[in-house]
């Protein structure tokens, strides 16, 4: 019994020692964790920025792109043509996303022109334009959206005694009163959910101010359907149309309306259309290790010469 | 046949040496140990707070430069560009404060990331607790909002991004020189923006450390814009 006990007392040290290790062993371990999640959060910035130069490449590929259309219309010119802009053109094509360094980058670019504008419902003067105001709620409806949501937008870009007394008070947010200098302004319009003003994006643009014109080389069919009230109703009619200029693009105003009603090509002439686009919207995308970035960026086109310029510039 | 006990009776006991050594060699290794316990102890709590302020300080710096690099600036439509910089002087260095509108502010109201502009703030104010230190307050509402004095909207509150800044110096590059203060309404149209702008934050860490995040931003808006023509005559 004795022995036994005697025996025992030998381990003390040994068993000090094991608890002052294991203590420090667990404040060593959780010291490690944390300095892996301050590690980890570094990482992740790290991943974001090479997003978002994986994104700026993206643009600056689009912007190529598109500026490589102007020079080819500089050294080889076609003569008596005016240059226009089609969905055949090289910006237009769909591009994969490329692998780069372990990340992915991609480019989207769409004409400006292809949109109906916004502030094309407002004229210079700051009267409503009736003929677009027509035409926007005609997109309105045949996208299945109420056409009330056009007032209303008028309402907000409008000057103040366009809207009625007391509806904009309830949110927090004033109407601008004045032409929206992003997408983003219609957000804020009263009636817009998220929902619709996804639904709306890819037909709606805010540039260029004083000009309506839509580029009917570009234009999706609904665009083209909102143009007359009788081409809204014959859904025939504007898949011939997409299908003709796909083969061949419209180059000046009378290839278009040759093949439609004289009244109704009247009336489609007065609103005013173009075979050109000033403006693109590249959209850069970069992705890397989890984290993405979004750039959408507008440019217009300055000079002949392939020049552009940035007129918005949005991170996401 | 001797019985057990008696064995047990006469084994001799420890001296007052021995035990005395015992005792002393047993309370330097608890010495040691609980010196080395708490030196490591103390190592995981000085560096876990030097982390702190290291993932507070690059997240302050990682928003601020995103929120500034997407500054308003419409060249085809006017819009209200601000960018307000300026210079103040704390007891450890610059005390900037810089206001702008931006479209890419850090905490967006909506999930798809887009919508009109916000207005931004950031300023410093004296750290009521802690001598020489400042806490950095940020507030945002919306530049609509601002705008329109007559809605009589009350001010945004502000929130404490931190309280143990010592400095934050914000300069401004107009693509010649650079400037420590900015100030958007007084310059021409479409060049009222910084083409990049150099942030530099002091913050403090226990035992007196100081820790420096600095960084460079492009504005794109001032690289690529600033159109040479007005919109007619495109």
């Amino acid at each position: 019994m004795v022995k036994r006990l005697k025996k025992n007392e030998r381990g003390i040290a040994l068993l000090a020692v094991m608890v002052g290790i294991a203590l420090m062993t667990i404040i060593v371990v959780d010291f490690a964790t944390s300095t892996q999640f301050g590690f980890m959060s570094a990482a992740n910035q790290v991943n974001e920025l090479r997003s978002y130069y994986l994104a700026r490449s993206g643009v600056s590929v689009g912007l190529a792109l598109i500026a490589a259309k102007d020079r080819d219309a500089v050294l080889n010119p076609t003569p008596g043509q005016a240059m226009i802009d089609t969905l055949g053109d090289r910006w237009a094509a769909p591009y994969s996303p490329a692998d780069i360094d372990g990340g992915k980058a991609s480019v989207v670019v769409v004409d400006e022109a292809r949109k109906l504008n916004i502030n094309g419902l407002l004229n210079s003067d700051r009267t409503v334009n009736q003929l677009a105001l027509a035409r926007m709620q005609l997109l309105f409806t045949i996208l299945n959206l109420s056409p009330d949501l056009v007032s209303a937008i008028v309402q907000w870009t409008g000057p103040s005694g366009l809207s009625s007394s007391g509806m904009f008070n309830v949110g927090l947010v004033p109407p601008r009163n004045g032409p929206m200098p992003t997408i983003g302004d219609l957000k804020m319009v009263p009636g817009i959910t998220d929902a619709i003003f996804n639904r709306l994006r890819p037909f709606l643009t805010v540039v260029p101010l004083g000009d309506n014109r839509i580029n009917i080389n570009t234009a999706p069919p609904e665009i083209i359907a909102s143009l007359d009230p009788s081409l809204a109703e014959d859904t025939k009619l504007v898949e011939a149309i997409v299908q003709e200029r796909t083969i061949r693009p419209f180059q000046q105003a009378s290839d278009f309306t040759v093949g439609l009603d004289p009244a109704v090509a009247a009336r489609i002439m007065k609103l005013g259309f173009n075979m050109q686009s000033q403006f693109f919207t590249i959209r850069g995308m970069g992705s890397f290790a989890g984290t993405r970035k979004i750039i959408d960026a507008t440019f217009a086109r300055v000079g002949p010469t392939g020049t552009y310029g940035l007129v918005s510039w949005q991170e996401d | 046949m001797i019985p057990r006990t008696t064995i047990a009776a006469h084994r001799p006991g420890f001296t007052l040496i021995e035990l005395m050594l015992a005792i002393g060699i047993m309370g330097l290794v608890f010495a040691m140990l609980a010196s080395s316990f708490s030196a490591v102890a103390h190592g995981k709590i000085h560096g876990e707070a030097r982390m702190e302020v290291d993932r507070e300080g690059r997240a302050i710096l990682w928003q601020l430069s995103s929120e500034l690099a997407s500054a308003v600036q419409t060249p085809i439509t006017p819009s209200d560009v601000t960018l307000i910089g300026v210079a103040h002087q704390g007891s450890s260095g610059p005390i900037d404060t810089v206001s702008f509108a931006t479209l890419n502010p850090g905490h967006r109201h909506s999930l798809t990331g887009i919508g009109p502009e916000d207005l931004v703030t950031y300023s410093l104010v004296r750290n009521p607790d802690a001598h020489g230190m400042y806490m950095l307050e940020r507030t945002q509402q919306s530049a609509l909002a601002a705008a329109s004095a007559s809605m009589g909207a009350a001010a945004p509150a502000a929130v404490i991004l931190a309280d143990n800044v010592l400095s934050l110096h914000i300069k401004y590059f107009d693509s010649q020189r650079w400037i420590e203060t900015w100030d958007s309404p007084s310059l021409p149209a479409n060049h009222q923006l910084p083409v990049a702008i150099a942030i530099e934050l002091q913050m403090a860490a226990p035992n007196g450390h100081v820790m420096d995040f600095d960084t460079e931003i492009s504005v794109p808006m001032a690289m690529l814009g600033g159109m040479p023509l007005p919109y007619s005559q495109w």
